[in-house]
C-alpha cells in the first residue's frame, strides 16, 4: 500500500509518558470486508535502560468490554524508530486505543515520547 | 470555507520528530494509468495501475544525535523508512484531519547552497510498500 490516511490514537511526542496506561478509547472506523487495518508506532525518546511495549486494541464499543489486540510493537529500548504493520481488522470493531507498558528497570523515573497512530485501507 | 494555515505540520521519520527542521514538505500520491485504447474506441481510455506516492521536502540541516541529517543520511537508499505527515497538528481521535503514513525509500538527500546562508537540505522519498 503505498500510502495510509492516519487517525492519531495517542500522542506523547511533546507530553511524554512516565507511567504504564491505557489510553483513551477513539472511534476510527471499522474496516470493510476488503480493507485493512494499519497500526503504526514512532518511538521517539526513551530514557536510557528503559524498555516501552506498545499495543493497539480494538473493540465493538468505547466501553471496551471484549478486546482485541490488533497490533503489540515489541520491547523496543533506548532507541528512536518507527513500525508500521497491517493487519485484517473485524469489520464489527470501530473503537480503538493504544496501551503502552513502560519499564521500572531503575529507581529514577524514565521518560517515553512518541505516536500512536492507526489506518484504514 | 475553513481554509488551513500550513503551519504547523508534523513530520516523523523513522521515530524522529524533524518538524523543526523542515521549511517545506509535499506529499504527491497518484496512480500509474495503463492505455487499454482498442480499435472502435473513440476516445483514449486508461486502465487504473499502480499507486504511487513520492514524498519531497527541504528545510535546514541540524548536525546532531538523531537530528534530521542522521536520519535522512542513514535512510538513503535503505528498503522501508516510515515517514507520517500531519498538514495541521496532531488531535488525537480525530477521523476528518488525518494525517498519512508511508514506507518508502529516500532517493535523494542533498546538502549545500551559498555562502552566508543557513545550510540548507532537500530531500526526496519514493514509495515502498507495506512491508519494509
Amino acid at each position: 500500500m503505498a500510502l495510509v490516511r492516519t487517525v492519531p490514537l495517542k500522542d506523547f511526542l511533546a507530553s511524554a509518558l512516565s507511567t504504564t496506561a491505557v489510553g483513551t478509547p477513539h472511534s476510527t472506523i471499522a474496516p470493510t470486508s476488503t480493507q485493512s487495518v494499519y497500526g503504526l508506532l514512532h518511538l521517539t525518546g526513551v530514557s536510557t535502560g528503559r524498555t516501552f511495549v506498545g499495543t493497539i486494541q480494538a473493540a465493538s464499543s468505547s466501553g471496551f468490554g471484549a478486546v482485541t489486540t490488533e497490533f503489540t510493537f515489541g520491547t523496543l529500548s533506548s532507541a528512536i524508530g518507527g513500525v508500521m504493520t497491517a493487519a485484517t481488522g473485524s469489520t464489527d470493531r470501530p473503537w480503538r486505543r493504544a496501551t503502552w507498558t513502560l519499564s521500572t528497570a531503575s529507581s529514577t523515573a524514565g521518560s517515553w515520547t512518541g505516536f500512536f497512530g492507526v489506518g484504514i485501507r | 470555507m475553513a481554509t488551513v494555515n500550513y503551519t504547523n505540520a508534523k513530520i516523523l521519520i523513522n521515530g524522529a520528530l524533524l518538524s523543526a527542521n523542515f521549511k517545506e514538505i509535499t506529499l504527491t500520491y497518484g496512480a500509474e494509468t495503463n492505455d487499454d485504447t482498442t480499435f472502435g474506441d473513440s476516445v483514449r481510455s486508461n486502465k487504473g495501475g499502480l499507486f504511487t506516492t513520492k514524498c519531497t521536502g527541504s528545510g535546514y540541516i541540524e548536525f546532531i544525535a538523531s537530528g534530521v541529517e542522521e536520519i535522512i543520511f542513514n535512510a538513503v537508499g535503505v528498503d522501508g523508512t516510515l515517514i507520517t505527515l500531519f498538514a495541521n497538528g496532531i488531535t488525537e481521535g480525530t477521523t476528518t484531519d488525518r494525517g498519512f503514513s508511508m514506507y518508502g525509500v529516500v532517493d535523494e538527500f542533498n546538502i549545500g547552497g551559498e555562502v552566508g546562508t543557513i545550510l540548507p537540505f532537500t530531500f526526496s522519498c519514493a514509495s515502498r510498500g507495506v512491508t519494509p
